[in-house]
């Protein structure tokens, strides 16, 4: 591919194209971009493209982009030494991608950086050598524009020093950098202070002036990462005190205006550097101790001096970290002591950071959805609310005592003028509720909320007073924000509080269901983590249980309020389909089972109707999850009562499955495929009489190639199949699709993921078949079997041919396998037995494998006859490798294919397979006959004895000495004689 | 690599209770540092100052390099020794000695010569001093003083004795110590009987103190390590100078025995049988001056990174509580140095691992865990995980009563990420312990309780591969939300029609 201006412009065509929604535009021009890749110039061409700023942005950062993966994927020379670049494509992709750096905008810079530093980790810095001068020369240069693209391209390179581990090569890399760049850096960053001073009132100047200290900052850390260099604890009295003056510098005219959200340049200036301080801190502890108080106060004065703006979260997030951090220290613990400032912490860091900001109310009243989850599934990493709860915890576990009075001093006050306010000062009731949470958690689960508490706070006293009398006021609506507190209080120390005060709260709850938005979320997540954590057993729950649903069903239905008259809920309404309620909805059916018959039938309809209504749409997969469960359930509990309700179910769910499978709703179809089974499956047990023909008209379906090319659908439609084998055999039959299930087993068969799917499904076939109908097929089944394993012979599958083949045995005798196997090929059985079973039947894992594989062998040891005659050289190893099975752990190791089995390059969106709880099938057991395997191996061997006495005594003579002590000692334990 | 090792390490665990040597972290140290040398290592060269420095007589004021040059190569024994003496002097100088400026002025080949004139001792003095400081520059002037011949005529005059021998032995010392090719240089001149009649308790103390610096740094130096035979017959001396009371020669004594034990396993060993040197050695670790129980500490370290035979000697001889006073001891480098050999101890056998546990040593380990360092807290922390990977559940037991998780966990939070990895290995071994005793759920529960689910799950997105790796293999293992599983995705292939192709008959697997 030449540089030209014809192929620029051809390459940047395609590279439109890939940006067209339509698949069939896109797609091929994805095809044609990958397929050229390995042409020589490739990479210099989209340099070309990139570089020019004539193109538009578009296809220029398109280009950037697609440059960045094509570095990603080829640069790196593999493992075998496969080199899929040009030398010179790479020499000049090293000279242009630098200068490039330096001037493109900078949503290519950062691609370009990436790339940079995915070249830098292969070829920094010995097949790189210029590099390093060349950067060190523009610090010179005067050129800001330019000293910021280098420093950009620095800190790409030697990011990766902070995650590294420590190595001769990595050290000797950072060495040769430190020796070239530390002394310049330095320089740069006294020279940018020195600039910033002079041109305080210019402006423009300023700005690229701090945005080079920033970038100063960032490699100054990545440089410092692993170890603290000579050159810098050197210099230390330069970093130190400049860091700690510019913490505190006020550039009026940098500052941000109020107007915007987005950090300003001083803003993640004061970040970086407080990041420094924090890896000085924790790193370098003794060298940083004589900085350390003033960098406290230096940080102390930054979260001082900001306010609630969003702009600031970044920076005060990381202060606040960063005094959690240093507080943590023996060292600096001198710097906390003292109760004044412990005092102030709380009263101008902490307190301020947790309250309540405008934009979290925003969030309550119009996302409610977001602010739950947030709050609730602490997505709040980096919030300030987060960051000062971490402050709190670390204060208090090494102050306790001095912490819990001072800081239990201003949740008095702000509950005063609250109950002095009359209401009004609820803002820092909120607060003081948050506060409280934070002192006295130390520690929790999800399952359980806070299960470790400091002993200083009253969690229930503090309940009875402040949280309860919260939500027993009339009106449900109102200080909502105090009412989800309320319920979250309750619902975090559910472990802790006693059982009086659940049960006095747990009404009131219900109530709240019938709140709106955050409260009625609340209410409902409450009422389900006290149900499933056992504070509410089914006897305590079932007074409750009518309110409770009508509440939870109203609350799905979009209505207000239970009492209110329904209102039709607009469709769209989100909060119609709150996955909270949806999944105590669930939690309640779950705890009441049979108690729940009588509420199920005004509920089943309602939830029907729900899945027609989500089925248009599925944009909540958790809703959907617990919508499904809490219909299997449903099904479950009715049928069992009333096998004859089966047929509502039926006429109901069928119309809307069907609109499902037609309008083919990806998300949805894996439940589907689950909940036919669970209908026909309980059709088989009885329930009913004879499926309807409405299964007839699936089954065709359900051997539809494009279902089986989703990964999702493979599981539940094995079961789906094997549902029907077990069911309604006659139709499979009958329908003719014998042969188009035998086709899917190949299939699966072949997969190395689906493969344990596969041998399920024929297993199936054999054990209800029966020889009668599968006898044509066997010798085609053993034959592809065996040609799988001798393609690729994984863990699983071995695992997998081992149970198989037992079963068969099992099923259909010994001998009979044996003859089967050796008609594929001559004497496989004995090369089978030599290469697989013996060596990997310690592998099985599973109850019902690991018994189908030592019934297998039993069979093979004492009920067939080859096994006495040409194959009897096998029978001590067999008997061997049996006891093993019993005696010894399972054996974990791999088998080197193993590794093959890569299953994450599956591209773009896969909708994914969830398992129903409510909708499994019990695991049915071919084997059910036997319930003891070493039972069985005695009993036989003792059957085997009477019949041919003699035949046993010098083949149990050639076992190991620890085998034979185990066969011993199984054979005693079952009263079993051989001679 | 890391890798390699890690498979090892878990090799050796299914062997637990038979030692697990592969555990043991000798000493590894790369060969490129970015930090400063530490201040308590000892110094690889040292210039002798002169105890008149600053009252320099003005006659000598006068002589220019050149000068004293040409004062050497005098034929007239008094100018020789009066320039030797200035040039001595010169290079004495507290500050900047121009070492080079007389390298160049041609001093060193007068200077040897100088060496050899036996009829006055005065000359012989002044010119190994003035090689000594000279040899005490860098690379190049030592390789200078070698160069120049020096080697020989130094040893022959350390084996005379006297104050010449002890400056000899100095100006050796500094040659030795400029690497391990000098080292060797002066090694095989002879050097160590000539310097042997000097390690004797009733050596005149400042001779004594030149001789044991001179030993070490005969000791001293890797890549290679020195040919052992060339130092080994000095041990017998070397374990008789452990009982003297001076501080500097304890001290050299044990830097010495520090580098004989940093290398394998046979040095060790004939190092631990010399008469009486073990015990001696191991009561240095109690100590009352630092700059004794820091090499002391290190050469105990290094044996025990030993076979599980030398581990026991060095434990039958009580190191175990030196080191858990070492561990409270206050000072880092120490603190790190003592989990560090502890370290090593838990690697071991699980007799060796029940001697630690019953020595109450875990609730030291927790409290290093807690409030040192991040350097002692990695090394607490290796040993930890050692435990976990050898330990019977018994002393798994024990460290979970000394409430070890909460620190530990907290390191998955620290800066470095060799340590995260350490202990996501430690957490995987425990939690398949706890799975082979049906104890994975309330492990689980304890641990999001203490907040290392919450660290766990963040190690997801590490930009180290292997971390988030390890990360992830623990949540998968062991933290899977049942209603969350999902399948994987296939491979596709085409063929839906049952129609296998005929077995030809090369099936083989």
């Amino acid at each position: 591919m030449e540089v030209s201006d014809e192929n620029l412009a051809t390459l940047a065509s395609y590279l439109e194209k890939t940006l067209n929604p339509d698949p069939n535009i896109r797609r091929p021009a994805e095809k044609f971009l990958e397929g050229v890749e390995s042409n020589q110039n490739y990479g210099i061409l989209l340099l070309h493209l990139i570089n020019n700023e004539n193109a538009q942005l578009v296809i220029r950062v398109t280009a950037s982009i697609t440059f960045k993966n094509y570095i990603k994927r080829n640069w790196a020379v593999d493992e075998d030494g496969v080199d899929r670049m040009h030398a010179s494509d790479r020499a000049t992709i090293k000279s242009l991608i630098v200068q490039m750096m330096l001037k493109t905008p900078e949503g290519i810079q950062r691609q370009l950086s990436d790339a940079v530093s995915i070249i830098g980790k292969h070829d920094f810095p010995e097949k790189w050598p210029g590099l390093i001068n060349e950067m060190v020369e523009k610090f010179a240069s005067g050129d800001f524009h330019l000293i910021n693209g280098v420093l950009r391209t620095a800190h790409s390179l030697f990011k990766r020093y902070r995650y590294e581990f420590k190595s001769q090569k990595l050290w000797e890399e950072i060495k040769h950098v430190l020796d070239n760049i530390a002394k310049p850096l330095t320089d740069l960053f006294v020279a940018l202070i020195d600039l910033a001073k002079k041109n305080n009132n210019v402006p423009h100047a300023l700005k690229v002036i701090y945005n080079s200290l920033v970038l100063t900052c960032k490699v100054f850390y990545s440089l410092n990462y692993q170890d603290l260099p000579e050159f810098f604890e050197d210099n230390m009295p330069v970093w130190m005190p400049n860091l700690l003056n510019l913490l505190q510098d006020k550039v009026p005219c940098l500052e941000t205006s109020d107007e915007t959200d987005v950090p300003g340049v001083m803003e993640e200036l004061r970040t970086e550097i407080c990041n420094c301080a924090a890896l000085y801190a924790l790193k370098y502890e003794e060298e940083f101790s004589p900085y350390a108080p003033a960098f406290v106060t230096a940080v102390w004065n930054v979260l001082l001096n900001t306010d609630s703006k969003l702009r600031f979260d970044a920076l005060v997030s990381n202060a606040l970290t960063f005094l959690a951090k240093v507080a943590e220290k023996n060292s600096y613990k001198n710097l906390f002591e003292d109760p004044a400032t412990l005092s102030s912490i709380c009263e101008k860091v902490v307190i301020p950071n947790m309250q309540l900001r405008e934009s979290d109310l925003e969030l309550f009243e119009d996302s409610p959805e977001e602010y739950v989850s947030r709050d609730i599934e602490g997505s709040d990493v980096d919030t300030r609310r987060r960051a000062a709860c971490d402050l709190v915890r670390t204060l208090a576990l090494h102050y306790e005592d001095k912490m819990m009075s001072i800081f239990g001093q201003y949740v008095e006050v702000m509950l005063q003028k609250y109950s002095e306010s009359g209401g009004t000062a609820w803002i820092g009731k909120d607060t003081a509720l948050f506060l409280v949470t934070s002192l006295a958690s130390r520690g929790g689960t999800q399952a359980a909320g806070v299960t470790k508490a400091s002993p200083l706070v009253d969690l229930t006293s503090f309940a009875a007073n402040h949280v309860l009398p919260e939500l027993q006021r009339p009106n449900v609506e109102e200080l909502p924000v105090l009412k989800a507190d309320a319920i979250k209080y309750i619902m975090t120390f559910r472990s802790l509080l006693p059982k009086e005060l659940i049960a006095t709260a747990f009404p009131l709850l219900i109530q709240h269901i019938g709140g709106r938005g955050v409260v009625r979320t609340y209410g409902a997540c409450a009422a389900e983590k006290l149900i499933a954590g056992g504070m509410l057993p089914r006897a305590a729950l079932a007074p409750h249980a009518p309110a409770l649903l009508r509440a939870l069903l109203a609350a799905l239905a979009g209505r207000a309020h239970p009492a209110a008259p329904a209102a039709p809920p607009p469709p769209a309404d989100p909060a119609a389909h709150d996955e909270y309620v949806m999944k105590a909805v669930l939690r309640t059916l779950a705890c009441l089972r049979e108690d729940a018959l009588p509420y199920l039938g005004e509920a089943l309809p309602k939830l029907a109707g729900m899945l027609a209504v989500v089925a248009k749409n599925p944009c909540k997969p958790h809703f959907n999850h617990y919508l499904f469960e809490s219909l299997s359930l449903a099904i479950q509990l009715v049928v069992k009562s009333n096998p004859k309700a089966i047929t509502a179910f039926e006429d109901a769910l069928f119309p809307i499955f069907q609109d499902i499978l037609q309008n083919d709703v990806q998300e949805f179809m894996p439940y589907v495929f689950q909940m036919l089974s669970l209908l026909l499956e309980l059709r088989g047990a009885g329930a009913g009489g004879e499926a309807p023909e409405l299964y007839a008209a699936l089954l065709p379906c359900l051997l539809a190639p494009p279902l089986w090319e989703r990964p999702a659908n493979v599981r539940p439609l094995v079961r789906l199949l094997c549902a029907f084998v077990l069911a309604r055999h006659d139709l499979v039959l009958s329908s003719g699709k014998l042969n188009a299930m035998l086709g899917v087993f190949q299939k699966l068969i072949a997969s190395k993921t689906n493969d344990h799917e596969g041998f399920y499904l024929i297993q199936t076939m054999l054990f209800k078949f029966g020889q009668s109908v599968m006898q044509q097929y066997t010798k085609q089944i053993i034959s592809l079997l065996f040609q799988r394993l001798s393609s690729s012979k994984t863990t699983k599958y071995v695992k997998g041919l081992i149970a198989f083949m037992g079963f068969y045995s099992a099923q259909f005798g010994a001998d009979e396998l044996i003859e089967l196997v050796d008609s594929v090929q001559a004497n496989m059985f004995a090369l089978y037995v030599q290469r697989v079973l013996v060596p990997d039947v310690r592998r099985v894992s599973g109850a019902l494998e690991r018994k189908a594989a030592a019934v297998g062998c039993v069979r093979l040891l004492c009920h067939s006859a080859r096994f006495r005659a040409d194959l009897q050289p096998l029978w001590p190893a067999v008997l061997q490798a049996l006891i093993s099975l019993f005696e010894l752990p399972p054996d974990e190791s791999t088998l080197p294919d193993d590794h093959f089995i890569e299953v994450d390059d599956m591209p773009g969106y896969q909708p994914q397979y969830a398992q129903l709880t409510c909708a499994k099938s019990a695991a049915d057991d071919p084997l059910a006959g036997i319930d003891d395997p070493k039972r069985y191996l005695a009993e036989s061997l003792g059957e085997l004895s009477r019949a041919q006495p003699g035949f046993l005594p010098p083949l149990l003579a050639a076992l190991d000495e620890p085998h034979r002590a185990a066969l011993q000692a199984c054979l005693a334990a079952y009263s079993v004689h051989v001679c | 690599m890391a890798e390699r090792t890690h498979t090892s390490r878990l090799a050796s665990y299914k062997n637990a209770g038979h030692g697990a040597t592969e555990l043991r972290r000798k000493r590894a140290e790369l060969s490129v540092t970015l930090r400063k040398q530490a201040r308590d290592e000892q110094l690889l060269k040292r210039r002798a100052m002169s105890p008149e420095a600053g009252e320099v007589l003005d006659t000598e004021k006068l002589m220019t390099p050149a000068e004293i040059v040409q004062g050497l190569k005098s034929v007239d024994l008094a100018v020789k020794t009066a320039a030797a003496r200035a040039g001595r002097r010169m290079l004495s100088r507290e500050q900047n000695p121009p070492i080079s400026v007389m390298v160049n002025a041609g001093v060193i080949k007068p200077l040897v010569d100088a060496l050899d004139r036996d009829e006055c001792q005065d000359l012989q003095f002044e010119a190994a001093w003035a090689l000594t400081n000279i040899a005490s520059g860098t690379h190049e002037h030592t390789m200078a003083v070698i160069n120049g011949g020096a080697i020989p005529k130094l040893v022959s005059l350390l084996a005379r004795g006297g104050v010449v021998g002890e400056q000899s032995a100095w100006a050796l010392g500094n040659i030795a110590g400029d690497g391990a090719a000098p080292r060797d240089a002066v090694l095989a001149h002879g050097a160590l009987p000539a310097l042997l009649p000097h390690l004797t308790p009733t050596t005149a103390p400042s001779q004594l103190r030149t001789a044991a610096w001179t030993y070490s740094n005969f000791c001293r130096n890797k890549n290679p390590l020195v040919k052992f035979e060339l130092v080994a017959p000095a041990l017998p001396y070397v374990s008789e100078l452990l009982t003297v009371a001076d501080q500097e020669v304890l001290a050299d004594t044990c830097w010495a025995l520090s580098y004989l034990t940093d290398g394998p396993n046979e040095r060790i060993e004939e190092v631990q049988n010399t008469k009486h040197l073990l015990p001696r050695l191991v009561k240095l670790l109690q100590h009352k001056s630092p700059a004794v129980r820091t090499p002391a500490l290190r050469a105990v370290g290094n044996m025990l990174t030993g076979s599980d035979v030398q581990t026991d000697r060095c434990l039958e001889a009580g190191c175990l509580d030196h080191l858990v006073a070492l561990m409270h001891c206050g000072k880092p480098s120490l603190v790190k140095e003592a989990a560090w050999a502890v370290s090593n101890v838990l690697a071991g056998t699980q007799t060796q691992i029940q001697m630690a546990v019953d020595k109450g040593l875990l609730q030291h380990l927790v409290s290093v865990l807690t409030t040192e360092d991040i350097k002692c807290q990695k090394e607490a922390a290796w040993a930890i995980t050692n435990l976990c990977l050898g330990g019977t559940p018994g002393q798994l037991d024990a460290l979970i009563s000394a409430g070890f998780l909460e620190p530990y966990c907290a390191i998955l939070a620290s800066p470095d990420q060799r340590a995260v990895t350490v202990v996501l290995d430690g957490l995987t071994q425990l939690m398949k312990a706890a799975a082979e005793f049906g104890q994975v759920e309330p492990l689980c529960i304890k641990l999001e309780e203490i907040g290392a689910l919450d660290r766990i799950e963040s190690l997801q997105e590490h930009e180290n591969e292997q971390i988030y790796k390890k990360a992830l293999h623990i949540l998968d293992n062991y933290f899977v939300d049942q209603e969350d599983r999902n399948t994987q995705p296939q491979e596709s292939a085409d063929v839906y029609q049952f129609a296998p192709t005929e077995a030809d008959g090369n099936i083989n697997f």
